[in-house]
């Protein structure tokens, strides 16, 4: 039987009650992100009554201690909301801790009797959502665990999210794989990119698929190249002991960037369901064409920065950041030019460039498209000096959400002067409303059982396959690194690479 | 010639984007963003500054605030831009507006002008504040240019006939909207909250009776709509009963409990602006923020066609 009082029209999707147990809970991410997120949820009434939190992590802890310190978090990291006294004392009655080490099996059979006990208390219906939260060398342990006492499955529905990296490589990534599978069927598993959650990745399909002017305009025969760049302004942070060993390729490339790349190239799905989305997403990755080992040099850039002077401060090179080896060999900065063999993109670069201690920080994808065949305008060349046309449409993911489109129109006045003028969609001044954060999109998502958003284990594997031969060239490659200054926009050789094809890197 | 002219009108706008443009050339221009025309009714004396100003982020619009006194003046208008900087950014975004005062005589020369000044395109809301202005012999024409109407209760002593104009005009094929169902999407959506769980929805059969409180000395539209809807959505008449609890500027409801012989669930505003769930073995608390009228103005601009469900509460009614 429905819910006779449901209304489509204005009422927020809703999602059944359920368990959400967090394996890491006293880590980085928990605090700064899934907590506040989860708040948020409930400022917003996206929430059933009689959710429960559980947290898990080695430290000791009475419920009371886990949601005061959560308490503390969501007063810290909570975003464009103010923090409510009854509403937290309402949420955090559904929060819980079970202390425990994750590889201790008797942690498990605890934790299950846990779980029992506050389906019974908030009516969870036997509804759990794992979140390994959690260093990625402990999710098998974990997996294996949850599975051997059974809590892979239950009265209700039981998923389980994975943060990414999925795997360092290829084979690691496989052997992940196995392991998980072998506990939870793949429509159990919820494998979290965060970038698919914001708001203009989901756009893109929005944009794309919701209007019927631009997909005639997207395919080789209108756009020249496409140019995708995440740049950060900050350097690694504390982060450096686990930067070193991933680098920026794996750290963004194999998975967040490819996904956008992923979402803007992909073919129209059927129907917006979660599967015929991720299908096409899956095919258009297993598209990209494999570089062979000779072709590495040509089509991917490695960089590190050094210390420079930036803004009138010093700012350190990445090998003298805490915990960094001072001959380190990893990349801060990765470039790469991709190909797509399919009929739609045949010939086309996708450029795709990441980095750390750039100039500002900036998420931007650029699609440049060819230029008029002829122009009729004697002193206005069709091409800019930097070697772009005049067409232009940038969907922009951070810091501002937005699209602009640019083109050219004639300078008011006497005679035919043209100039370029960029026509703005912004979410932030044209959408009032705050826009959801990622996390509380993609956590709703899996409490709502839409993969959508998520990735597919087929599409970690054609992710890998792309990234993998530069990964095992650079391997073998003595670095001449430090290769650019902090606070520049990455290595001349990443120029170079555009070069060839006749492109330059945009500023963004 | 008529004094007011909306080519006139529409010519005052470029003059404006043009000076925007010139006083803003350093940083790019003013961005021009119109998504709607929103024609608001209203009184001599009322002040819309601020819901415009708020609305304006989500829904750019050309704005026509059309001022209505008693005192035989002439229609006149001006027109200018509303501009704001949104944070952390150099260009100004700007949305057009006009301003017309008529009298109620004068107000027959309002759908003329409003013919030649709606944005080409674009959908048209008419926004009627002032209810008396829905019993002016010209209001009929200015509807036909809308794709919706919403009309605000709130404050309006004849009340009742407001809610049978609403069913009228709803009869009568008009996407029509009332902030007082608006006001109540939050009561419904928590009712509805309540009777997720399906052993809860279980026990909706045993409920036979309905108690809405509400802070005025009489049950306004929105206790009547909960309580049409209520019984709509349970296919059932249900024995209800409204009683006044506490007193405010504005009508409000209080708590909304459906009970039968051994059940009972509950709704219940407490102090700080929080709700109370109440069922045998929830208890949750959610919080109802004072609505602004931007609040509710911008789930109705949301929803520009039909509304399925207030259709039925009205054909109930």
């Amino acid at each position: 039987m429905e819910n006779p009082f449901e209304d489509r029209l204005r009422f927020e999707r809703r999602v059944p009650p359920c368990a959400i147990v967090i394996f890491g809970a006293n880590g980085d991410l928990t605090q700064r992100k899934l907590i506040p997120a989860l708040y948020r949820l409930a400022y917003e009434r996206r929430f059933p009554p009689g959710i429960a939190i559980i947290g898990n992590s080695r430290t000791a802890m009475t419920d009371d201690q886990f949601r005061e310190k959560m308490r503390e978090a969501v007063q810290k990291f909570l975003e464009d909301s103010p923090f409510d006294v009854d509403l937290w004392n309402d949420f955090a009655k559904g929060l819980f801790y079970c202390s425990g080490d994750i590889g201790d099996p008797a942690m498990y059979a605890e934790l299950k009797v846990r779980i029992n006990k506050v389906a019974e208390e908030r009516g969870t219906a036997g509804n759990v959502l794992f979140y390994l939260s959690t260093q990625p060398s402990q999710y098998i342990p974990v997996v294996e665990n949850l599975g051997a006492v059974g809590l892979n499955n239950s009265a209700g529905w039981t998923r389980i999210i994975i943060e990414k990296p999925f795997g360092h490589d290829t084979e690691s990534s496989n052997v992940l794989h196995d392991a998980v599978r072998k506990v939870f069927r793949e429509s159990q598993v919820y494998r979290i990119d965060h970038y698919l959650g914001k708001e203009t990745v989901q756009n893109v399909l929005a944009f794309r698929f919701g209007n019927g002017i631009f997909e005639p305009l997207w395919n080789r025969r209108y756009v020249s190249h496409v140019q995708i760049t995440a740049a950060e302004s900050i350097g690694v942070g504390g982060r450096g002991g686990y930067y070193q060993e991933a680098g920026a390729l794996r750290d963004m490339i194999q998975n967040h960037l490819l996904q956008v790349m992923a979402t803007i190239a992909m073919e129209p799905p059927a129907v917006f369901e979660p599967d015929a989305v991720r299908d096409e997403r899956a095919k258009l990755l297993r598209s990209i064409r494999t570089l062979k080992p000779e072709e590495v040099a040509t089509h991917a850039v490695a960089g590190q920065y050094g210390a420079a002077r930036v803004g009138g401060e010093d700012a350190l090179g990445f090998r003298q950041e805490k915990g960094v080896d001072p001959e380190s060999q990893t990349n801060t900065y990765a470039a790469m030019t991709f190909f797509v063999e399919n009929w739609r993109w045949a010939g086309v670069p996708f450029y795709i460039r990441t980095g750390k201690r750039m100039p500002k920080r900036v998420t931007d994808i650029a699609i440049q498209f060819n230029d008029a065949p002829h122009s009729v305008f004697v002193d206005a060349p069709i091409m800019s000096r930097s070697g772009r046309g005049p067409n232009l449409l940038i969907l922009r993911i951070q810091p501002e959400e937005g699209i602009s489109l640019r083109f050219r129109s004639k300078q008011p006045g006497a005679g035919m002067r043209l100039r370029p003028v960029s026509m703005d969609f912004n979410y932030g001044s044209s959408f009032g409303e705050r826009s959801p954060s990622a996390y509380e999109t993609l956590l709703l998502d899996a409490m709502a059982g839409d993969s959508t958003l998520y990735t597919r284990q087929d599409m970690v594997d054609a992710s890998w396959k792309a990234v993998q031969p530069v990964l095992d060239v650079w391997s073998e490659t003595k670095h001449q690194f430090p290769n650019y200054d902090a606070g520049t926009w990455g290595p001349q050789a990443s120029e170079e690479m555009l070069q060839r094809r006749g492109h330059t890197w945009r500023v963004p | 010639m008529p004094a007011v002219q909306a080519e006139k009108l529409l010519q005052q706008l470029d003059e404006v984007w043009v000076s925007l443009g010139k006083q803003q050339e350093e940083a790019g221009g003013v961005l021009r963003a119109c998504a709607i025309t929103l024609i608001a009714v209203v009184d001599e004396a009322a002040d819309i500054g601020e819901t415009l100003a708020d609305i304006m982020h989500d829904n750019p619009s050309r704005a026509i605030v059309i001022r209505i006194s008693d005192d035989g003046r002439p229609l006149s208008a001006r027109a200018f831009a509303q501009c704001w900087m949104p944070f952390g950014r150099r260009q100004q975004i700007c949305c057009e507006q006009v301003e017309m005062a008529a009298s109620s005589a004068s107000f027959a020369d309002v759908p003329s002008v409003l013919r030649g000044l709606l944005a080409p395109d674009l959908p048209v809301v008419l926004w009627v504040r002032h209810p008396d202005a829905l019993k002016l012999p010209a209001m009929a024409a200015v509807m036909t240019l809308a794709h919706k109407v919403v009309v605000e209760p709130r404050g309006y002593e004849d009340w009742k006939w407001l809610m049978d104009e609403v069913a009228r005009l709803n009869r009568a094929g008009i996407v029509v909207a009332d902030l007082a169902w608006t006001r109540i999407t939050r009561w419904r959506d928590l009712t509805a909250r309540l009777f997720d769980a399906p052993e809860r929805r279980a026990q909706l059969a045993q409920v036979d009776r309905l108690v809405i409180e509400h802070s005025s000395p009489e049950p306004g539209p929105a206790v009547r709509y909960l309580a049409a809807w209520i019984a709509n959505c349970l296919g059932r008449r249900l024995d209800t009963r409204f009683h006044q609890a506490g007193s405010t500027k504005y009508w409000q409801i209080q708590s909304v409990v459906l009970s039968g012989p051994s059940v009972e669930f509950a709704l219940r505003r407490t102090e700080h602006q929080v709700v109370q769930m109440q069922a045998a073995s929830l208890e949750s608390c959610t919080l109802f923020p004072q609505l602004k009228e931007a609040e509710l103005l911008r789930e109705e601009l949301a929803i520009l066609g039909p509304d399925p469900v207030f259709q039925k509460v009205l054909a109930a009614q």
